[in-house]
């Protein structure tokens, strides 16, 4: 008995904050637009009997779902959210690459600091490290100051307010996320198989890409996921950083439910945003999945 | 003793026949199963146990006796394991009935069977609490006033002679000492049936020899019923007043460990418990004086005597099971002409008190032969390839009929 | 073992922190300018931090914020809590599957759905937006993210010791409290703090769904910044960056001594029984 107690609390939770607005968003997205509070119709009352809730169905259609469909901003939106995504996530591999390998062959004692210091930024605030940025990036920022003092520009480089900022904005936030997974697996990997390769005749640099690399594969995919999946529907970092010349889906989505008012464009956005992330959000529940049955 | 721990279990057979005896001794008169006047304890009723389509425990009826040291043994997976679990309540079988002193308990949760308690694998200690908090959590949860638990808990370990770490955490303790704080923590309970799972494994040879012994003065001392799960012949042998040997879910025998060792009733419990010789075989003859001729299934037409056992039929697939230490090895040939094999040794391993030798028989076997080395031995020292005579008693081997 | 510092992981290590808190370390150092620009040093000032405590907008904000993020945390924490239990020791029930996938989908669920999807929730059944939907959407948001860091030490604790508490006669719930709750009480405590953190942290959820009548310290912070770099915001900002500083170097100093006390424990016990 109190076994369901348990179980039916978070589980009634989940189903009420987090199922059926699914659903309310669905719905909302096959309404109408209206000036008025909500703004969008049909509006469905429960009280009002089974009648007119059947009649109000019947005024719901996938109209701005075509709506978007024709209009190129929302399409190439997404088009460019998920490249910003994937070059972004690339991106990221190749700097947490690196770093999660001096980490996993640093010596075990070190190992418990140097993944806090990885976590660390990871407990401040997202707002605040890509605020850093912009002092950072803007034309009379830090980073032309120090170029122009040492010469090696002569004009202030424009990255604030471009996709160049963006890339870096997302690498910068989301790299813990890359860092953990790889240093889990590679950390994993028993020295032994290194010096057996070596024994073997492989030398280091090919010991690293026949043992080591293949090794840390499922690291690389989990650290992947979890940068592409959020980074495609991220709405601070190109809203700072790459100002209003960078079209990126979360984005698209904020400025129609609050500077169009428009909930039911909105909705639809956000429908769509989600039928994108499904097939990653599968794949990375897969990838997991069978991670944990090979670690049995 | 020294010859099983030297020997590592390799070749157990001698150990247990010394061991019998010395076990054997002050429970000469406890046999309350032969006694159809009692009533057990624990019975057993039909149970099966499935976990999906495997079938765990398959139609199993037991009956275990107050006072009992009652070892279930097999390799992992036989389903040991899981008929203790149903006795302690985490699971339940899926037909049968689980009867305690004549109360059917099968659909009693853990916690509402207050007689019973059992000593965990790898024991299980509350990592947060101090030794003595873990003693007396049975206690507590009974509502037992503090001086009284106090009292009990002090009992139960100086019984295990526990004392001077009351205010330890487990993890400051060695394994040796955990093992007796989960032990101490079932006793304080003072139930009627004490579960063991695999209570010693993890402790290295030295100390398992150790604890045995005192699993053995607590048992007796306290008068508790004990069921011990293990994969470890020796130590069923060394404690139990009678194992039950399991295999693929089912009982293979439920005997005392003599008999076990000495009267296997199946090449499996043979070959399970110690080393045995196993040769497959027809019947040819059965003489009125008790006696069985055998001819080997290779068909060369010798013929062995056993002791004949009931229901033997001329034609019939049987084998013959002798223990190692059975044989008399020697390099003259014997007078006798009974059961009498010639070979050449192909192997000697020279283990101190004694060796055992491989012998190539004629017939094309291998068969393992133990010799203790007695220092008045004037023989000279069998070696390689010497050739050699296996002669064996009549009453020596044990006639199997599956 | 062929774990050291050689000069690849030195350099690789040294050059992935650099990249990591030279921009924090930058915005901390200009809190403390006494001038206004970015690029000028004008001196060591304290001046900005001294302004904060005047605005009291921004401390109202930020004492929302506190608030929101401390009751939402216990939720979450109590729910995550029961959800870790429910996909670690529950077993197989009807709608398990469907259980596991809404607890980690909200794990990489883009915020602007997560808001947007709530929101509407809240429009629906009419609730008054404000102080509490906030609440509830991070309470719902952040229990996820609580369930995983306490199923992953659910999970690779011993069943036996829960098993055990039961055979000496504790019912279900006195051996949840009793022992699984002891045993698992630093990672109900990391998850509490995970929480916390996360919805102090959260600016794109609270604004969806709050109404006229609160706003938290990111939306405070997130209207300003889209105007500019001012060292009032680096101010502010240092003093969050300092505080969750202080709380994770606190945190991991005693995780690190607690380790090192059983292990010094152990081995002595070993070393004594032997």
């Amino acid at each position: 008995m109190r076994k369901w107690l348990v179980i039916a609390i978070p589980y009634v939770w989940m189903i009420l904050f987090f199922l059926i607005p699914f659903f309310i968003v669905f719905k909302i997205s096959l309404s109408e637009s209206e000036i008025s509070i909500p703004p969008y119709t049909p509006v469905f009352d429960i009280f009002e009997g089974w009648e007119s809730i059947k009649a109000k169905i019947g005024e719901l259609d996938f109209e701005k779902y075509s709506f978007i469909f024709s209009d190129e901003l929302y399409t190439s939106a997404y088009l460019s959210s998920i490249k910003i995504a994937a070059v972004s996530t690339f991106l990221t591999l190749l700097i947490a690459y690196p770093l999660a390998y001096g980490m996993a062959r640093a010596p075990r004692e070190w190992q418990p600091t140097l993944m806090m210091f990885v976590i660390l930024p990871f407990w401040t605030s997202f707002l605040i490290r890509v605020y850093a940025w912009i002092g950072i990036l803007k034309n009379e920022g830090l980073l032309n100051a120090l170029l122009l003092n040492l010469g090696v520009i002569s004009e202030p480089l424009t990255i604030m307010n471009t996709t160049m900022a963006v890339y870096i904005g997302i690498v910068y936030s989301y790299l813990p996320f890359m860092v953990l997974p790889l240093y889990a697996s590679l950390e994993k990997i028993d020295g032994r198989l290194l010096e057996a390769a070596e024994d073997l005749g492989s030398p280091p640099w090919k010991a690293f890409w026949q043992v080591t690399f293949p090794l840390s594969i499922p690291g690389i995919v989990a650290g992947c996921f979890l940068v592409f999946i959020p980074a495609v529907g991220e709405f601070v970092i190109p809203d700072l950083l790459g100002g209003s010349e960078t079209l990126m889906i979360g984005k698209t989505l904020w400025s129609e439910f609050f500077n169009n008012r428009d909930w039911p464009v909105a909705s639809a956005v956000a429908v769509l945003l989600l039928l994108v992330l499904i097939i990653p959000i599968v794949g990375f529940q897969w990838a997991q999945q069978r991670a944990r049955e090979a670690g049995r | 003793m020294t010859v099983s721990s030297a020997i590592n279990g390799t070749a157990a057979g001698t150990a247990p026949a010394d061991r019998r005896s010395r076990t054997a001794a002050p429970q000469s008169g406890f046999a309350p199963w032969k006694d159809p006047s009692r009533t057990p304890i624990i019975r057993f009723e039909n149970v099966t146990k499935k976990f999906g389509d495997f079938v765990a425990v398959d139609n199993i009826t037991l009956d275990i006796y107050e006072r009992e040291f009652f070892a279930l043994l097999g390799p992992s997976g036989c389903g040991k394991t899981t008929l203790l679990r149903m006795l302690a309540g985490f699971e339940k079988p899926t037909e049968g009935r689980v009867i305690v002193d004549g109360q059917d308990i099968t659909d009693l949760a853990p916690y509402e069977r207050s007689n019973i308690n059992m000593m965990f694998q790898s024991y299980a200690l509350f990592p947060h609490m101090t030794v003595e908090r873990n003693v007396g959590f049975g206690l507590r949860q009974e509502g037992m006033p503090a001086e009284e638990i106090k009292q009990r808990v002090d009992e139960a370990m100086a019984l295990v002679e526990l004392g001077k770490f009351a205010h330890r955490k487990p993890h400051q303790l060695s394994g040796g000492q955990q093992q007796r704080v989960a032990l101490a923590r079932a006793i304080a309970k003072k139930p009627r049936i004490m579960l063991l799972d695999e209570p010693l494994g993890a402790l290295d040879k030295k100390l398992r020899n150790q604890a045995q012994f005192e699993l053995m003065r607590i048992q007796e001392q306290t008068g508790t019923t004990f069921v011990i799960v293990t994969h470890d012949q020796e130590e069923a042998m060394t404690v139990a007043s009678r194992i039950a040997v399991m295999h693929q879910g089912k009982l293979e025998q439920v005997s005392t460990p003599g008999e076990i060792y000495e009267a296997p009733k199946s090449r499996y419990v043979a070959q399970f418990i110690g080393d045995v010789n196993i040769m497959e075989g027809k019947v040819v003859a059965l003489p009125p004086d008790g006696t069985v001729d055998i001819t080997p299934a290779s068909g060369d037409g010798r013929i062995f005597k056993a002791v004949a056992c009931d229901g033997l039929a001329i034609g019939q697939n049987v084998w013959l099971s002798v223990r190692p230490e059975k044989f008399r090895i020697s390099l003259d040939e014997p007078q006798s002409g009974v059961n009498v094999v010639k070979g050449r040794v192909d192997d000697v391993g020279y283990l101190g008190s004694i060796s055992h030798y491989h012998v190539h028989t004629e017939a094309g076997n291998r068969v393992t032969a133990l010799r203790a080395n007695s220092s008045h031995s004037v023989e000279r020292a069998i070696s390689w390839d010497d050739t050699v005579w296996l002669e064996w008693p009549v009453d020596a081997s044990v006639l199997l009929k599956t | 073992m062929n774990n050291r510092f050689s000069w690849f992981n030195v350099t690789a290590i040294v050059l992935g922190f650099a990249f990591l808190y030279i921009p924090i370390l930058i915005l901390v150092i200009y809190s403390f300018n006494d001038s206004k620009l970015v690029t000028v040093w004008g001196g060591f000032s304290t001046k900005w931090y001294a302004g904060l405590i005047e605005n009291e907008q921004l401390m109202d904000a930020a004492w929302t914020t506190l608030r929101v993020a401390f009751i939402s945390a216990t939720m979450a924490t109590v729910l995550g809590t029961m959800a870790a239990l429910v996909l670690v020791r529950m077993g197989r029930f009807p709608g398990r599957t469907l259980f596991s996938g809404m607890i980690f989908a909200p794990l990489v669920m883009p915020e602007v759905i997560t808001g947007l999807s709530l929101l509407l929730l809240f429009v629906a059944i009419n609730f008054d937006r404000g102080f509490w939907t906030i609440v509830l959407a991070h309470a719902t948001f952040t229990m996820c993210f609580a369930a995983v860091v306490v199923q992953a030490r659910l999970s690779d604790f011993d069943h036996r010791v829960e098993e055990a508490a039961m055979d000496l006669g504790a019912s279900p719930v006195a051996t949840f409290f009793q022992v699984t709750l002891p045993i698992i009480a630093p990672s109900v405590i990391s998850a509490w703090l995970l929480a916390f953190t996360l919805s102090l942290d959260d600016l794109v959820i609270a604004s969806f769904t709050t109404g006229p009548s609160a706003t938290t310290l990111p939306m405070k912070i997130y209207s300003q910044v889209r105007l500019g770099v001012t060292p009032e915001i680096n101010a502010i900002s240092t003093i969050m960056i300092a505080f969750v500083t202080v709380g994770v170097l606190i945190a991991s100093y005693m995780t690190k001594m607690q380790t090192a006390r059983v292990e010094r424990d152990r081995r002595a016990a070993d070393a004594a029984a032997n």
